[in-house]
């Protein structure tokens, strides 16, 4: 692929932490997955979903569905969006059941990966079009919780990340949460933090290679 | 996939930024193009969800209303335009979903497929132009939301497939992605009825087959700053319909 293709400051010949690091391309050490039986239940759930199942789709809403309105919340700041952006995420995890692919992650990341991506399309919509009183603000107080706060892992791979963000310099780590947690771009992580938008986009490419040599331990 | 280390290394990066949300604009939809078509990219996104989503560990789950699912319900059982994706037989969607790759030269197949659609949406052209015309179909994963065909050097037209009206004081704005280069506007989209687009004034070489459409919501009358500034909900690629 064309280097020239990647955002500049992504190119290679900048540098950055993860250029010389060891050639794993073709081996993906996957994170190690929650309790395999449950995983697999979540999976055939999408399955039956592709299937046109639609009591399977319940049974991943059951599932899932405070966790997805909670998430949605906190990138949106505002109930009525946050509901239609989980709306709007069964919908697709119903249309798109078939393209999930159980060999490459798990059922959870994947159901989060929609929402994440509508919510910050919505996120956008609404911040172009002055958007509902209240949405968007970032807390300092709710972003030390999104740290400190994570309550005792349900499973130990999930855990693993508090531990490793609790390894990151404050910097890289408030930025990646911001991101994360706020649905935040690179330019509000800096204008949030009151630093140069080039150190914000390097301390994430920083911290985002320690988590994964972090969680890869 | 190359066996370069640099490559891959810089693909994970951008696979991580686009699972973190830092991956937007033109860079988002480039990205979001070459899914269908890339494995090691879409295993390295899958990948990167599930390193992620331990920060979801630190919210209280909030209990959705039930009203909430009847919604999801009538939704899903409702007749959708297209039909749903099943691994055996993929969705007219997901097949020129597939399409997007195009800008990067790939399946003579996702043409056909490409140029199927063209034919069913438009009804032959009489008289047949002189020369072949182009067409994209530019889409989200829901489904096609405008049809684009540009039958001579100089014209585009904008057609809109099906219900998709802009939200009251935004529209929708179409723009041609070069591969290196910043996003360039063709103009506003008419929410009804056929947009002709001139393209007198664009660089020739800017608009050929395999070139990458987008649609992007902006604020009432267009991006204010020449660059998209609102989220890019459509994308599609140019072919020739012969």
């Amino acid at each position: 692929m064309d280097a020239q293709w990647w955002p500049s400051y992504l190119r290679p010949e900048r540098s950055i932490p993860w250029a010389g690091r060891a050639r794993r391309n073709s081996e993906f050490p996957l994170v190690a997955k929650p309790t395999e039986a449950a995983e697999d239940g979540q999976a055939d759930l999408i399955r039956r979903c592709a299937d046109g199942d639609s009591r399977a789709l319940r049974a991943l809403y059951d599932h899932h569905g405070g966790l997805l309105l909670a998430l949605a919340l906190r990138m949106l700041g505002d109930r009525r969006l946050a509901e239609e952006v989980v709306q709007d995420t069964f919908v697709q995890v119903w249309r798109n059941a078939g393209r999930f692919d159980r060999a490459f992650g798990s059922a959870r990341g994947w159901i989060i990966g929609i929402l994440r991506h509508r919510a910050l399309d919505m996120r956008d919509r609404e911040r172009r079009s002055g958007g509902p009183p209240g949405t968007m603000e970032i807390g300092e107080a709710e972003l030390a919780g999104a740290i400190e706060g994570i309550e005792p892992p349900a499973f130990e791979d999930r855990g693993a990340l508090r531990g490793c963000l609790g390894e990151l310099k404050e910097g890289p780590r408030r930025s990646i949460t911001l991101a994360y947690m706020d649905g935040c771009s690179h330019q509000e992580i800096a204008r949030h933090l009151d630093q140069p938008l080039g150190t914000v986009k390097s301390w994430i490419l920083r911290g985002l290679s320690a988590l994964r040599e972090c969680l890869e331990r | 996939m190359t066996g370069d280390h640099e490559t891959s290394t810089g693909r994970d990066q951008e696979a991580a930024e686009y699972v973190l949300g830092t991956l937007r604009g033109a860079d988002r939809v480039r990205f979001e193009a070459a899914l269908p078509s890339d494995a090691d990219l879409r295993r390295r996104v899958a990948v990167w969800e599930d390193r992620l989503s331990g920060f979801a560990d630190a919210l209280a789950p909030v209990t959705p209303p039930e009203a909430l699912w009847n919604r999801i319900e009538r939704e899903v059982t409702t007749p959708a335009p297209l039909p749903a994706t099943t691994p055996s037989t993929p969705s007219l969607t997901a097949r020129l979903w597939s399409s997007l790759a195009l800008w990067r030269g790939a399946a003579a197949l996702a043409t056909a497929a490409a140029c199927l659609l063209a034919v069913m949406v438009w009804n032959p052209p009489v008289p047949p132009p002189q020369e072949p015309a182009l067409v994209a179909v530019l889409q989200a994963p829901e489904g096609p939301a405008f049809a684009v065909r540009i039958p001579a050097a100089r014209r585009a037209n904008v057609t809109p497939v099906g219900e998709r009206p802009a939200p009251a004081g935004n529209s929708y704005e179409l723009w041609v992605v070069p591969p290196r280069a910043q996003p360039v506007s063709l103009g506003v989209i008419e929410r009804s009825g056929v947009t002709p687009v001139p393209l007198d004034r664009l660089p020739p070489d800017l608009v050929r087959p395999g070139a990458l459409l987008a649609v992007s919501l902006e604020p009432a009358g267009g991006s204010p700053t020449g660059a998209p500034t609102g989220p890019v909900l459509y994308t599609g690629t140019l072919v020739e319909a012969r």
